[in-house]
C-alpha cells in the first residue's frame, strides 16, 4: 500500500520539524553559550536556567526572542552573555523596540527613525525618560494614556537592562576575577565591612552590585535546597567581607565574566564545565530541572503545535472539497501528533512548576486549546467528516496565538500568591472551569462551521448538518457539566478560603454567565423553543459569553491593572464579539438565502436530537 | 475572659445593651489610652516642635506625635526604644525600607548619614517610596534617627505623605537635635490628644493631598562644567559623571561619600598612587604635595597623581579631592588618560567650587 | 419529559405558565442580563452597592441623573431567584416521574433549588466581620468593617462596664433615642455617613460646628459621598444633643475617626460617648501568640501567612492553641475565622469572622448537582457510543 507510506512520511517530516531546534548549536566565537544557558539561577522566587532569564528579558526589551541586527542574529543567550560580560559592545546593539510615535517624539526622534534603538542612543535621554515616567506613574494605572503607559514601560525596560548589565559585575569592570583574587588576598574579615581594609570605592561598588543585580546567581553554600539562601553576586561578596568565607560559585562566575570579556573561549568553556560539574554534585535536582527547562525553551513545543494546527486546518477544510477520505486521514493523523506535542509541552510545564496545568491567564490559553483539541479528536474519531479536526485545529491555533502574546510580559511560570497556593483547588476548580471554556468555545466554533458552510458554500448536506447538530448538542452538555461543577467548586473554594460562597465578583459572575447560557441553550432545546439553526446561533453566542468571562472581566479595571497585551486585546475582544454577532445574523437569514439548500430538518420529536439513544 | 452578654441579639437595627468586663481590649491601630502613673521612665528626653500634636504613648511607643499638614494630611512621629542594638542598624533601616516597599539594601553606608546629637552619633535616614503606597495614594517618606543611648537604641521616626514630611525635614532635624539622654529623671505621660485622623489604619478615605511636583531632591548641588555628562539611571547617579575632552576621549568622575573618616586621607591617597603604580608617600610628603581648594565653606584636599610609565598604552592620571566634614568623608575623583585628565583639570576645580554639600 | 412539553404549548393555565420551560429560559436570560449589568456597574458603584442594588433586591430602578422619579427596569436577584425556584418546583410537580432516566435531572434540579435557597438565606442571615489582634493582645469581639455604632458606656460599676450600643441604621433614621437604662435622651441632630474631618485650627474658614461640648467645636466636619472602594472605610460622624431631665446638656460630635471617648455627667453619673465600628462581642476570646508571613525568595510575593492564636472559652472550658492560615480557617461555635490580612509590620493579624447559618447548603447542593449532571450526561454519552458502535 502506498498511502500509509505517504502518511508516515508526512508524520516523520512533521516530527523532524518539531525536534529540529535541538540540532542547532550555539557556539558564537567558540563560547559554549548554549551550555551556559543551562546554569540554574534564582529569579522571582523560582530557580530557572539562565536561558529562561535571557529569553524573557529579551522578549520584554526587544519584543522577540531573537535579536537580528546588521551584525547578524543573536540568540537570547548570545545577547545576555554580551550584556553581562561585554556591556560596552552590547550597548551598541539596537535592542529596544519603540512602537509608540509619541514616545519617539518625546525623545526627539522622527517617527521614521526606525523601530529599534541601542542603549547608547538612549544615554542622552535617560533623565528625560525617568522624569516622564515619574510623571506618568502618578496617574492611576487605568487612567494612563497610551504614551504614559509606553514611557513607563520603556523606563522599566531600561531599568531591567541596567540591572541585567550589573548582575555579575559592575558594568565596565576590567578583570573582575583578578579583583576578587586581590580582595581574598588583602582583606581582613570584620563584622564592619569598612574595617576590612577594602577601599571606599570597592565597597561602594559591591553595595551597588548587591542592590542593582537582577538575578541571584550564587547557590547556597554549603549546598542545600532552600531557595531563600541563593544570593546575588554583591550580597555574597559583602558577606565574604564579614565572615571571610568566599562561596565557590563567586570566583567561577567572575572567571566566566573575565574570560568572556578577554575573548578567551578556552578558559570560559573549561570554567563552565567545572562549575556545572560542581553544581551537578551539589544540586543534581536543580541542574536536571534547569536542563529540562532549557531544552523546553529551545523546542518551543507550543510554537510547533501552532504551526501544525494551521496545516491541519487547511488539510481538513480542503477535505470538504476534494479527496475527503485521504485528506481527512492526513489531517487527523497530524492532529493527533500536534496534540501529543501540545500535551508534552503542557506536562513539561506542570513538571517544572510542580503545579496543575492552569495557574495564570497564559496557561489557561494553552489549556483551553488543549481541551478543545482533545474533544475535537473524539468528535473526529466518531464522525470522521473532517469537522472535528478543522474546528479543533482552529481553536488550537487561536488559543496558542493568544498564549504567545500573553507571554510577552515575562516569565509565564510565576509563583502563586498565598491565596492561590493550593494545588487541590487549582487542579479541580480551575481545570473544570477552563474545560468549560474550552468546550463552550468548541461548540461555538462547530456552530460557526455550520453557518459558514451552510451560508457561503453548497457543501453542507443534510447528513453533515445533522452530524453537526449532534456534535454541538453533545459539546454543550459537556460544557454545562464542566462549567457548572467548576463554578460551584470555585464557590466552595471561596467559602473555604474566606467564608463567602459567592461574592458576585466579576470573575465569578463571568463563570456563572457561561453556566447560565449553556443552561439556556439546553432548556430552549428541550422546550422546543429552538431547532437546528437556532441551536447553532445560540452556540455561537456562547463564544461571546466565554470570551467575555475569559478576557472581558479582566479589562473592567476593578482593582486590576491592565498591562501589556491587555491594552491591545480590548479592540480584538470587541472585534471578536462583533464578528460573532454578525455570524449569528447570517445564521438567522431565511433558509433560501443560504447556498446550501438541504431540507431544513423537520424536528418531529425532541428524542431525535436530544435523546440520541432512543 | 468572662463575658456577660445581656442582649447579643442578631436582629440588625435594634439598640442593644450589654455588659463587658472592665479591661476593654482596644483594637490595634487606635492609640491606647495611657494608664496614668505607669508610663515608663524615659531614658532620653526631647522637645517636640510647635505644631506637633502629642498623642498618648502606647505599646512600644515612648512618644507619639501627629504632624498636621494642609488638606488634612498628617504625618506620624514615633519614638521607640529597644534594648541593645536591636538587630543592627542595617536591619532597622531595611525594616523602614520595607514599609516603603523599597528593596532592602546590604550596604549600611547607603542607608543614611551620621549627625552629632548631644555629643553622640545619631544616624540620620531619609527614605522615600518609589511608588505611591496603597495606604494613602501618595509617595510616602520616612525620616528617621537612630540614637544609641546606653543599653538602649532609640528610634525616632516620622512617616507620612512625601510632600508633608519633606516640608518637615528641618523641623524634624531640630527635633532630633533636641534629643538628649536623661539621667534618672521621669517623664510624665502626655495628655491624650483629641483626635487621630489615622484611626482605622488602612483604608480610611481621609482627604488625599494633591500630587507632588518634585519627587526627589538630591542632597548634592553642583554646576556641571561644559563637556561633562551625568551618568544617570544608576544608584550612583548623584556621584558619577563622564568628562568628555575636545578630542572625544573620556575621563570618569565619581563622587563617593562615606560616614566616618574612611581609612584616613593618607591611606586613600596611597591607594590611588598604587593604582597608577607609584610608591606610597608619608604624611609629610602628602602635606607638602597636596593643594587645597576652598569653596562654599568646604575645604577640599586635592591630590593629582600621574603614572610614570604608560599603563594600558597611555599614562594614567588620577585627580582627586577629599573632604572631611561632619564625620563624613567625600571623595571626588577623576580618572583617565593623562592628557584627558590634564585638559579637564580646570573643569574639575570649577566643579569643586560649585559643589554644595549638605 | 412527557410529549406535552415538547412542542410549544399554548399558555393557558397559570400553573402551565409557572411550570413552563419558556419561563425558565426567560428567567435565565434575565438573570444573565442582570449579572452582566451588575458586573459592569461594579466599576462605578463598588461591589457592596451593586450587591445590594442588583442581587439582593426585588426590582432594579433606574432614574436619569438629577431626576427625582425612577422607573423599574429589571427584576432584581431576589425576585428572579424566587420565580426560578417556583418555576422549578412547579415544573417538577406537574411532570414528576420517578423513572430511572429522570433520576439525574431530578437530582440536578433539587441541587439547584438548594443552591438558590442557600444563597437567599446567606444574603439574609450571614454576617461578615473582622477581628484585628496585635501580637500578645487578646480580642473578645469582632468589628463590622462598613458599619458604625454609637456606644454609650457607663463605667460606674467597678466590676463591669455597661454598654448601650446604637447601630448605624438607628442613627441614620434620626430623631431621639431613649433607652430604659439611660437617664437621658439622645437627639440626633445630624448623621453623616462619610465626612472629611479637619482640625479647625487648620481650616479656620470651615463652617461653624453644631457641637457645643467635647472635641466637636475644634473640628470641622464636612459631609462627603460614601466610598465605593473596597479598600476604603467611611469616616462617619454625628452631632448628638444630650437631653437630661433638666434640659439639654450640650451637643457632641462623635465620629469613628475620634477613638477617644467623650464624657459627660448626668445625675452625678459619668457616661462615655464614642462612635466606633460596630462591635460583636463573642463569648470567647482569641489571643494572638504569633503572626508569621513568608515570601518567595527574592520577591515580595507572599507565600503564606498564618496566625497562631490561643482560644479561651470559659463557658465551655476551652483553652487551646490554634493555627489559622490561608485556606485553613478556625471554625468555632458557628463562627469561622479566616486569615484575611495583616498590618503593622507583620505584628497585627486581621481575621475575617463569618457567621453563616446556611453554610452547609452549597456543599450539599454541589454534590447533588454534580451527581445529577454526571448521571444525566453519562447516560447520553454511553447511549450515543452504543449507537455508534452498532
Amino acid at each position: 500500500m502506498k498511502r500509509p507510506f505517504l502518511l508516515w512520511l508526512i508524520l516523520a517530516a512533521a516530527l523532524l520539524y518539531v525536534v529540529s531546534p535541538l540540532f542547532q548549536r550555539d557556539t558564537r566565537g567558540g563560547f559554549e553559550l548554549q551550555k551556559f544557558g543551562r546554569v540554574p539561577v534564582l529569579l522571582n522566587g523560582r530557580i530557572k536556567p539562565l536561558d529562561t532569564v535571557a529569553r524573557n528579558s529579551l522578549l520584554i526589551i526587544h519584543g522577540k526572542q531573537t535579536l537580528t541586527t546588521e551584525q547578524g542574529s543573536f540568540t537570547p543567550m548570545d545577547w545576555l552573555a554580551e550584556l553581562m560580560m561585554k556591556p560596552a559592545q552590547a550597548d551598541t546593539r539596537k535592542v529596544f523596540v519603540i512602537r509608540n510615535s509619541d514616545t519617539l517624539a518625546a525623545l526627539g526622534w522622527k517617527p521614521d527613525a526606525g523601530k529599534y534603538f541601542s542603549f547608547d542612543e538612549f544615554v542622552p535621554h535617560l533623565q528625560e525618560i525617568e522624569q516622564q515616567a515619574a510623571l506618568a506613574q502618578r496617574v492611576e494605572a487605568q487612567l494612563r494614556s497610551p504614551f504614559q503607559r509606553d514611557i513607563i514601560k520603556l523606563f522599566e525596560r531600561l531599568t531591567l537592562y541596567h540591572r541585567l548589565k550589573n548582575s555579575i559585575q559592575v558594568a565596565g569592570t576590567v578583570d573582575f576575577a583578578g579583583q576578587i583574587a586581590d580582595l581574598v588576598k588583602n582583606i581582613r574579615p570584620s563584622p564592619v565591612p569598612m574595617n576590612t581594609g577594602i577601599s571606599a570605592e570597592a565597597l561602594q561598588s559591591l553595595g551597588f552590585l548587591a542592590e542593582t543585580g537582577y538575578f541571584f546567581p550564587i547557590p547556597p553554600f554549603p549546598p542545600n535546597d532552600d531557595p531563600l539562601q541563593w544570593r546575588k553576586m554583591g550580597e555574597s561578596l559583602l558577606t565574604f567581607l564579614t565572615d571571610g568565607k568566599l562561596q565557590p560559585a563567586v570566583p567561577a562566575w567572575a572567571t566566566l565574566a573575565t574570560a568572556f570579556a578577554a575573548d578567551d573561549p578556552g578558559t570560559f568553556n573549561r570554567t563552565l564545565d567545572r562549575y556545572l560539574a560542581q553544581l551537578q554534585r551539589d544540586l543534581p535536582g536543580r541542574v536536571w530541572k534547569a536542563k529540562v527547562e532549557s531544552v523546553f525553551n529551545q523546542l518551543q513545543p507550543f510554537y510547533s503545535a501552532l504551526v501544525l494546527y494551521v496545516l491541519i486546518f487547511i488539510l481538513a477544510a480542503a477535505s470538504w472539497l476534494a479527496w475527503p477520505a485521504t485528506l481527512g486521514r492526513y489531517a487527523f493523523a497530524l492532529l493527533v501528533l500536534a496534540f501529543l506535542i501540545h500535551t508534552a509541552g503542557l506536562v513539561t510545564r506542570m513538571y517544572l512548576e510542580g503545579r496543575p496545568p492552569v495557574t495564570n491567564l497564559y496557561s489557561s490559553a494553552v489549556f483551553i486549546g488543549w481541551g478543545a483539541v482533545l474533544l475535537g479528536i473524539f468528535l473526529e474519531r466518531f464522525f470522521r467528516n473532517g469537522i472535528g479536526s478543522a474546528t479543533a485545529a482552529m481553536i488550537g491555533f487561536i488559543t496558542l496565538l493568544i498564549a504567545h502574546h500573553l507571554s510577552m510580559d515575562g516569565d509565564t511560570m510565576e509563583m502563586m500568591r498565598a491565596v492561590l497556593d493550593t494545588n487541590g483547588w487549582l487542579a479541580t476548580h480551575v481545570v473544570c472551569v477552563t474545560l468549560g471554556y474550552a468546550s463552550t468555545f468548541l461548540a461555538g466554533f462547530l456552530a460557526l462551521t455550520y453557518i459558514v458552510r451552510g451560508a457561503f458554500t453548497p457543501s453542507l448536506d443534510r447528513a453533515t448538518a445533522r452530524a453537526l447538530t449532534r456534535m454541538v448538542y453533545g459539546i454543550v452538555c459537556f460544557a454545562t457539566l464542566f462549567s457548572f461543577v467548576g463554578t460551584i467548586l470555585g464557590g466552595i473554594w471561596a467559602d473555604q478560603s474566606w467564608g463567602r460562597f459567592w461574592g458576585w465578583d466579576p470573575k465569578e459572575n463571568g463563570a456563572l454567565l457561561i453556566v447560565l447560557w449553556n443552561a439556556i441553550i439546553l432548556h430552549a432545546r428541550w422546550g422546543g423553543l429552538v431547532r437546528q439553526r437556532g441551536l447553532m446561533v445560540m452556540a455561537v453566542f456562547g463564544n461571546v459569553v466565554t470570551s467575555w468571562s475569559w478576557f472581558g472581566v479582566n479589562m473592567l479595571g476593578i482593582g486590576l491593572h491592565s498591562y501589556g497585551f491587555m491594552d491591545s486585546a480590548f479592540p480584538w475582544l470587541i472585534t471578536f464579539g462583533a464578528s460573532q454577532l454578525a455570524f449569528m445574523m447570517i445564521g438567522l437569514l431565511p433558509p433560501h438565502l443560504w447556498r446550501s439548500q438541504f431540507d431544513s430538518v423537520p424536528v418531529r420529536s425532541e428524542r431525535e436530537l436530544a435523546d440520541v439513544p432512543a | 475572659m468572662l463575658l456577660v452578654c445581656a442582649g447579643c441579639s442578631r436582629s440588625d437595627d435594634r439598640i442593644t445593651v450589654y455588659r463587658i468586663p472592665k479591661e476593654t481590649p482596644v483594637p490595634a491601630t487606635l492609640p491606647q489610652q495611657s494608664e496614668t502613673g505607669s508610663a515608663a521612665a524615659a531614658a532620653v528626653h526631647w522637645t517636640a516642635p510647635e505644631g506637633w500634636q502629642e498623642q498618648p504613648p502606647s505599646g512600644f511607643r515612648k512618644g507619639s506625635y501627629l504632624v498636621p499638614g494642609t488638606d488634612g494630611m498628617t504625618a506620624d512621629v514615633s519614638v521607640i526604644s529597644f534594648p541593645e542594638a536591636a538587630g543592627g542598624l542595617l536591619a532597622n533601616v531595611n525594616r523602614w525600607r520595607g514599609q516603603l516597599q523599597l528593596p532592602p539594601i546590604s550596604d549600611v553606608v547607603k542607608a543614611g548619614r551620621p549627625m552629632e546629637v548631644a555629643g553622640r552619633d545619631m544616624f540620620f535616614v531619609d527614605l522615600v517610596s518609589e511608588q505611591p503606597l496603597p495606604k494613602n495614594q501618595t509617595k510616602t517618606r520616612i525620616l528617621g534617627g537612630v540614637f544609641p543611648a546606653g543599653a538602649e537604641t532609640w528610634f525616632f521616626k516620622m512617616i507620612g505623605p512625601d510632600e508633608l514630611v519633606e516640608s518637615q525635614r528641618d523641623t524634624f532635624q531640630q527635633f532630633l537635635q533636641s534629643v538628649h539622654p536623661a539621667e534618672g529623671s521621669d517623664m510624665s505621660a502626655p495628655a491624650p490628644a483629641p483626635m487621630s485622623a489615622n484611626a482605622g489604619g488602612t483604608g480610611t478615605n481621609a482627604p488625599t493631598p494633591p500630587p507632588i511636583e518634585t519627587a526627589q531632591g538630591g542632597p548634592l548641588h553642583y554646576t556641571l562644567p561644559p563637556g561633562w555628562q551625568e551618568k544617570p539611571l544608576s544608584p550612583m547617579r548623584l556621584a558619577s559623571f563622564k568628562a568628555v575632552a575636545r578630542d572625544g576621549k573620556e575621563a570618569d568622575v565619581s563622587v563617593v561619600s562615606l560616614p566616618g573618616i574612611a581609612g584616613g586621607d593618607l591611606a586613600n591617597v596611597n591607594r590611588w598612587r598604587g593604582q597608577v603604580q607609584l610608591a606610597p608617600i608619608d604624611e609629610n610628603t602628602l602635606a607638602q604635595s597636596a593643594e587645597h581648594v576652598k569653596a562654599n565653606g568646604h575645604d577640599f584636599l586635592v591630590v593629582d597623581v600621574v603614572s610614570e610609565q604608560p599603563i594600558k598604552g597611555e599614562k594614567q592620571r588620577i585627580l582627586a579631592a577629599i573632604l572631611d566634614e561632619n564625620d563624613h568623608s567625600w571623595f571626588i575623583k577623576m580618572t583617565g588618560e593623562d592628557g584627558t585628565v590634564t585638559s579637564q583639570k580646570r573643569a574639575f576645580t570649577d566643579f569643586l567650587r560649585s559643589l554644595k554639600i549638605p | 419529559m412527557p410529549e406535552t412539553v415538547v412542542r410549544p404549548f399554548p399558555l393557558r393555565s397559570p400553573l402551565r405558565i409557572l411550570s413552563s420551560l419558556r419561563l425558565t429560559v426567560v428567567c435565565l436570560g434575565l438573570g444573565m442580563l442582570l449579572i452582566f449589568l451588575g458586573t459592569l456597574a461594579q466599576v462605578h458603584l463598588g461591589i457592596h452597592a451593586v450587591q445590594a442594588r442588583y442581587f439582593q433586591s426585588l426590582v432594579i430602578f433606574w432614574s436619569p441623573p438629577g431626576a427625582s422619579w425612577k422607573i423599574p427596569i429589571l427584576p432584581g436577584g431576589y425576585l428572579l431567584g424566587t420565580v426560578l425556584l417556583v418555576n422549578l418546583i412547579a415544573a417538577h410537580a406537574v411532570r414528576f416521574q420517578l423513572t430511572e432516566k429522570k433520576i439525574g435531572i431530578i437530582l440536578l434540579h433539587f441541587g439547584v433549588v438548594l443552591l438558590l435557597i442557600g444563597q437567599l438565606l446567606t444574603g439574609l442571615f450571614a454576617r461578615e466581620t473582622q477581628m484585628r489582634i496585635d501580637e500578645g493582645q487578646t480580642a473578645g469581639y469582632s468589628e463590622a468593617t462598613r458599619e458604625v455604632e454609637l456606644a454609650v458606656i457607663d463605667r460606674a460599676n467597678p466590676d463591669f462596664d455597661q454598654v448601650v450600643a446604637i447601630p448605624e441604621a438607628v442613627l441614620a433614621r434620626g430623631g431621639s433615642i431613649q433607652n430604659p437604662t439611660l437617664p437621658f435622651t439622645l437627639k440626633i441632630r445630624q448623621f453623616m455617613g462619610n465626612t472629611h474631618l479637619a482640625m479647625r485650627a487648620q481650616a479656620p474658614q470651615g463652617l461653624p460646628s453644631l457641637a457645643t461640648a467635647g472635641f466637636g467645636p475644634g473640628i470641622v466636619a464636612v459631609e462627603a459621598p460614601r466610598t465605593v472602594k473596597d479598600d476604603e472605610r467611611d469616616l462617619s460622624a454625628a452631632y448628638l444633643e444630650v437631653n437630661g431631665v433638666q434640659g439639654p446638656l450640650g451637643t457632641w460630635l462623635v465620629s469613628n475617626a475620634i477613638p477617644n471617648p467623650q464624657s459627660f455627667t448626668v445625675n452625678g453619673r459619668s457616661y462615655d460617648l464614642v462612635m466606633r465600628q460596630r462591635r460583636f462581642y463573642k463569648n470567647f476570646a482569641l489571643t494572638l501568640l504569633d503572626f508569621s508571613h513568608n515570601r518567595y525568595a527574592g520577591t515580595d510575593i507572599p507565600k503564606n501567612f498564618s496566625s497562631r492564636v490561643r482560644l479561651v472559652d470559659p463557658e465551655r472550658n476551652e483553652n487551646r492553641e490554634v493555627v489559622i492560615s490561608m485556606n485553613d480557617p478556625l471554625r468555632y461555635r458557628g463562627f469561622t475565622f479566616y486569615q484575611s490580612g495583616f498590618d503593622n509590620n507583620d505584628k497585627t493579624t486581621i481575621l475575617q469572622v463569618v457567621k453563616n447559618p446556611a453554610m452547609l447548603l452549597p456543599y450539599i447542593a454541589c454534590g447533588l448537582v454534580g451527581l445529577g449532571l454526571l448521571t444525566q450526561f453519562s447516560m447520553h454519552l454511553f447511549g450515543f457510543m452504543r449507537k455508534r458502535a452498532r
